[in-house]
């Protein structure tokens, strides 16, 4: 960290400065790839999946997709490495990875997503160093080591802790793991998950935290989201990996532990976490609150059922966030955000819960105590009706 | 009840008394030989003239009025002489002084203006340059005067550094800096003065400004290299900025806008001309204009203020300096209302501060005594001087990232004491001086809001030295100067001695050979990394236990030529080693002390040229070229640094054909910087350890650029074509000066950096330009 976090901020302005200053656009050579490797041992799940792909060299065009994390690479921007040897070595001796394949799928959905599935008594153990051994079709080999932090993993399960951004501040401590590095705590967002590394057992997250990793550093908490906080023990790679970056200027800065290619073979222990269900103190309590849909065409009954609306940040224009339920008899809640512009509504239905994986979108007015406008994919009225 | 007084400070009061009885010793003369002392004034305005050269006739003797208009002439035998003095645009005088034993004579001489016609004088007075040539061996000394920096062109407004960075031996590594290399070394080995005070990363706007006001400047100085034992405490150079003090009664003073920055500078001189002060300010008004005419924010804006102030104390020349600098760096905003209202977000945005500021503060005593002087020990003396200097330097910088949630602190505090006595005695002049720095250096990373510690480091380190110097000249032909530099670092407990010694020799009377050779400590450096191009600030780390001082030893060699009383050409070549040369190391471990740098060594050779026509007269200006090769070594591998430009040329030439107008042009072209070729991209996959999965959200994978060998690349050829104009006139009694300049004239594609693609097929690569063509205008107004 240091002054690399400085530097990379004044390195993101001057790219962003000199950007308009371009000339002289010219082909390259297509350089040599080298195989790349993604793969965090943990404890806490049985199948431990190791992503094998190519440095982006020219090759052939990637582009980014809709996220699918069993398709992760393919989707995700990259270009997956087929037909590898893929194996972890512990001490309960080596297990071999399959490169898993869907039905009804296109012959690359999932390419590069190997799966090693372990047993109870094979699982991956805390304290244990690992081996992995990667051989790809044309003779590359990647191999790496990781010692998998010493600690009780921890299952958060499905309970809800009720927080209330304006008020509330989340206190943690646990208890001190063996064999690691540092101890991570992971925020997930909307915008992009919230993490610090921290060597102490204990950390303070405020309602009102800041998320330095989303654009225009966003509030971390976001009012109608479940949001997951977990803090986990890492080991070394895991840490070099993530806290350093390969500058604009020299494509170098990241610690590589592995052999033969780059990327992270590392281990993390989940040992604490609970799942926060956000709320925050109305400011505008004629427009926040509960909505139920009064009026909607038949091919969007399933949108929008009932809502909670928050406005996240009151202003001109105000932004909002909430959740939604399709049908809510079944009470699954997915988060949305908008924004209110001079009247106009605009709310963004998520999939789930993410940001960047949009449902559908909804705009319109307030009229009395209901919003009365549309979706953006099916034509018709759609009446949301304050709940009293 | 009393505070116990800390041990090293008793040594200093010690020290200062010492001093203080060495100088008042040196006044206790028995003295057989007497001086003429005066003052030249202006004979209509009663105002002190100051560079009136004034001379005995025939002999060689002769002495050049100061800021005051003050002169002496020591050391001379009883007698009748006949003092004649000159001064371009001045009718010469003739008065004859009587000197008697024991007896400083004084008169007051007035001298009227004259008009000339500039096709039949010739101008006669010696230049500084001229009197440093004779004077000293002059080793990689450059000076440069307020004229010279105001007459380069300029991207804005004048720059100090910028006009540094175009002379021989300095290395500018792109338009978007004003830092710079010298010699082949890193750039955090210039010692950079104000008024001979350390200022830390004197830079504004990401190093595209320098602190420094041009209204203010009186004198520039650089070394490049080879320089004497009072200097200590960097390894390549040594950039002495001097504020200009007021020569005129009443107040008066300059007022600048242009198109980055308007500024104010005000001063005066007391009517006996012994105390004269000066303020002086400037701020970008970027922020303000654009909040006044729109709802739109421009969150930066810099801004600096000075004050210079002199004053003559008693009836010797005893003087008192005081100098005083703050500037400050403001980026700071509010993301929720900086966003457009056409793109209105989804979530509201947080605010951010990132700032560094300077301040600097410091006091000057300085006395000499010129006739028959006399020291305790050492005996009689030609002349005997002491300055004392007392200041205090800080610099700091601070981010704020979402109120709170990511902070980083870096300050560095220099609390300086150091003086010297200085004294003449035939052929010899020798000086004895000392320097004690104490430091505080901080640095902390930390997240207050989730109460995070990242990284934390305090310093306070205390560096002393104690240095002598002497400059000999036992025949006409030969001028030795050596010294020896003993310095002392707490924290590592280091102590080095540092030999410097130089020499001149003259094959003619306007053709001398130079030589020297030293060696240098630096204790303070940077994080910084010379492979990226842009220097934004530093964050200074001090040697301790974990990191090692850092040594060079610097051979030069070279000879001197003038061509006629205002022209010369000036050929250095250099050889520079380094030891434990230390780089950032960017894996390092923030929760683990020592490994913030990677050790390394080094060499760097070259020459330079330097053809140089003083600013007196229609014409002025300079060539200079630098050939240079630098290398590094760790672990056993080479590589070539960031900063190996191997040919650097540049051409300054000002005109003023008539007196009203000034053209003005710089040409540069230098060979590439070497720079590390991307390779291919890979993309960075974040895991999720709630989820157990890689890129469950935004802002989980993104590519990031992979690098080849590095720096095995080169930048293409460097060039520049910058032109500016200015009228004079006057209005009112005040001089305008309206300028435009036409920064890369001829929009030649200089490249910044190169940027990669290599998500498509084929993979591209764009070129980022450096300045493109940038025509600026402003104005002076000098009352």
């Amino acid at each position: 960290m240091r002054a690399h976090m400085a530097s990379a901020l004044v390195i993101a302005l001057l790219c962003v400065g000199v950007s308009n200053c371009t000339f002289d656009a010219q082909a390259v050579a297509v350089q040599q790839s080298q195989v790349e490797i993604h793969a965090v041992l943990d404890p806490g799940v049985q199948a431990q999946a190791i992503l094998v792909e190519r440095s982006l060299t020219g090759t052939q065009s990637v582009r980014g997709r809709r996220f699918d994390t069993l398709d992760p690479i393919n989707t995700g921007g990259g270009i997956p490495v087929s037909g590898a040897n893929v194996s972890i070595t512990g001490p309960d001796g080596t297990f071999q990875g399959t490169e898993v394949r869907y039905t009804g799928k296109a012959a690359t959905y999932g390419a590069g997503r190997y799966v090693i599935p372990l047993s109870a008594s094979s699982a991956i153990k805390p304290g244990a160093t690992y081996t992995l051994r990667v051989t790809t079709l044309d003779g590359a080999a990647v191999t790496g080591t990781t010692t998998v932090p010493r600690a009780t993993a921890f299952s958060p399960g499905s309970a809800l802790t009720a927080f209330n951004r304006d008020t509330d501040t989340l206190r943690l401590t646990w208890k001190p793991a063996q064999s690691m590095r540092t101890y991570g705590i992971s925020v997930d967002t909307p915008y992009g998950g919230f993490f610090l590394f921290s060597d102490t057992t204990r950390v303070v997250l405020p309602g009102d935290l800041r998320n330095i990793f989303a654009a225009d550093l966003v509030r971390a908490f976001i009012p109608g989201f479940r949001q997951s906080v977990t803090i986990y023990a890492a080991d070394s790679n895991f840490y070099d990996y993530y806290r350093t970056r390969n500058d604009p200027f020299t494509g170098s800065g990241i610690i590589n532990r592995l052999t033969g290619g780059v990327g992270l073979f590392g281990a993390v222990v989940v040992i604490d976490g609970r799942t926060l269900d956000v709320t925050q103190k109305p400011v505008e309590p004629a427009f926040e609150g509960d909505y139920d849909v009064l009026t909607v065409p038949v091919a969007a009954k399933n949108y929008i059922d009932a809502m909670h609306l928050y406005i996240e940040t009151k202003g001109e224009p105000s932004s909002l966030s909430g959740w939604y339920m399709r049908d809510r008899a079944l009470g699954v809640k997915y988060g949305m955000d908008g924004t209110r512009h001079n009247g106009l509504i605009t709310l963004t239905l998520m999939q789930a819960q993410v940001a960047n994986e949009t449902f559908a979108v909804f705009t319109g007015r307030q009229v009395g105590d209901s919003l009365i406008g549309s979706y953006n994919n099916i034509s018709g009225r759609v009446v949301l009706l304050k709940r009293k | 009840m009393y505070r116990r007084v800390p041990h090293h400070a008793c040594n200093l009061v010690v020290l200062l008394a010492a001093l203080t009885l060495v100088a008042n010793a040196a006044r206790a003369q028995a003295p057989s030989r007497g001086a003429i002392e005066g003052t030249v004034r202006d004979s209509a305005t009663g105002e002190p003239r100051a560079s009136v050269a004034i001379t005995i006739d025939g002999t060689r003797r002769g002495d050049l009025t100061d800021s005051v208009g003050h002169f002496l002439l020591s050391d001379l035998e009883p007698g009748s002489y006949l003092l004649h003095t000159r001064l371009i645009s001045t009718r010469s005088v003739d008065v004859r002084a009587i000197v008697r034993a024991g007896v400083t004579t004084r008169i007051d001489i007035h001298v009227a203006n004259a008009v000339v016609t500039l096709g039949a004088v010739r101008a006669q007075a010696r230049s500084p340059e001229r009197d440093r040539f004779e004077l000293n061996p002059s080793i990689g000394a450059i000076s440069l005067t307020k004229n010279n920096v105001s007459s380069v062109p300029s991207l804005g407004e004048p720059d100090v550094l910028r006009t540094v960075q175009l002379l021989p031996g300095v290395n500018a590594r792109n338009d978007f800096s004003s830092g710079y290399n010298v010699r082949g070394g890193e750039s955090d080995q210039n010692l950079i003065l104000l008024d001979g005070y350390p200022i830390y990363n004197p830079f504004h706007l990401g190093g595209l400004f320098s602190t420094f006001l041009d209204e203010t400047v009186g004198s520039i100085d650089l070394l490049t290299g080879g320089f004497g034992a009072a200097y200590g405490s960097r390894l390549s150079s040594v950039l002495d900025v001097r504020s200009a003090e007021p020569e005129r009664t009443g107040l008066h003073g300059e007022a600048g806008i242009s198109v980055i920055a308007s500024s104010l500078s005000v001063g005066s001189m007391s009517a006996d001309g012994r105390s004269s002060w000066t303020v002086s300010g400037r701020r970008t008004y970027a922020d303000k204009l654009i909040a006044a005419i729109s709802d739109q924010t421009f969150p930066y804006h810099f801004s600096d203020a000075q004050f210079h102030g002199v004053r003559a104390l008693g009836k010797d020349n005893l003087r008192l300096e005081l100098s005083a600098y703050s500037g400050a760096d403001v980026l700071d905003g509010n993301l929720a209302t900086a966003t457009n209202d056409s793109t209105p977000q989804a979530a509201g945005g947080g605010t951010f501060t990132f700032g560094w500021t300077n301040q600097l503060i410091g006091t000057t005593l300085r006395n000499v005594w010129r006739d028959s002087a006399r020291l305790p020990l050492l005996g009689a003396a030609d002349s005997v001087g002491f300055e004392q200097h007392v200041s205090f330097t800080r610099f700091a910088t601070g981010l704020n990232l979402g109120a709170g949630a990511l902070t980083l602190d870096n300050s560095v505090h220099e609390f300086r004491v150091a003086g010297d006595v200085h004294w003449n005695r035939d052929a010899h002049e020798r000086r004895v001086g000392y320097e004690a720095s104490g430091y505080a250096i901080h640095y902390d990373v930390n997240s207050s809001t989730t109460q995070t510690q990242i990284f934390q480091l305090q310093q306070h380190p205390t560096a002393s030295a104690l240095y002598y110097q002497e400059n000999w000249k036992p025949t006409r032909r030969l001028i030795l100067n050596a010294g020896l530099r003993l310095e002392h670092l707490t924290g590592r407990d280091w102590t080095g001695l540092s030999p410097r010694a130089s020499l001149k020799y003259f094959i003619t009377p306007d053709l001398a050979m130079t030589a020297a050779v030293g060696e240098y400590a630096q204790w303070l450096h940077s994080l910084n990394r010379e492979d990226i191009p842009v220097r934004i600030f530093d964050f200074w780390v001090a040697s301790d236990q974990y990191v090692e001082v850092s040594r060079a030893r610097h051979y030069v060699l070279g000879f001197e030529q003038w061509l006629g009383p205002l022209r010369f050409a000036k050929l250095e070549a250099w050889a520079k080693q380094y030891n434990h040369l230390l780089e950032q190391n960017t894996a390092d471990d923030p929760s683990r002390r020592g490994d913030e740098f990677l050790d390394s060594n080094g060499l760097s050779y070259g020459f330079d040229l330097l053809l140089r026509q003083l600013d007196i007269g229609p014409l002025s200006g300079w060539l200079s070229y630098t050939y240079g090769v630098s290398a590094r070594t760790r672990n056993d591998v080479g590589y070539w640094p960031g900063q190996d430009r191997r040919h650097n040329l540049n051409i300054v030439s000002t005109w003023k054909p008539g007196g009203r107008y000034a053209l003005s042009a710089r040409f540069g072209l230098a060979s590439g910087t070497p720079y590390t070729e991307i390779v291919g991209e890979i993309v960075r996959r974040v895991y999720d350890p709630a989820t157990h999965t890689f890129n469950s959200g935004p802002n989980t994978r993104s590519t990031e650029p992979l690098g080849g060998a590095r720096n095995a690349n080169r930048y293409p050829l460097f060039q520049r074509l910058d032109l500016s104009v200015s009228r004079q006139s006057e209005w009112r009694g005040v001089k305008l000066v309206p300028y435009l300049s036409l920064v890369n004239a001829y929009n030649a594609h200089n490249v910044f950096i190169y940027t990669f693609n290599y998500r498509s097929s084929p993979p591209t690569r764009e070129s980022q330009s450096q300045l493109p063509f940038l025509p600026t205008i402003g104005l002076t107004a000098s009352f």
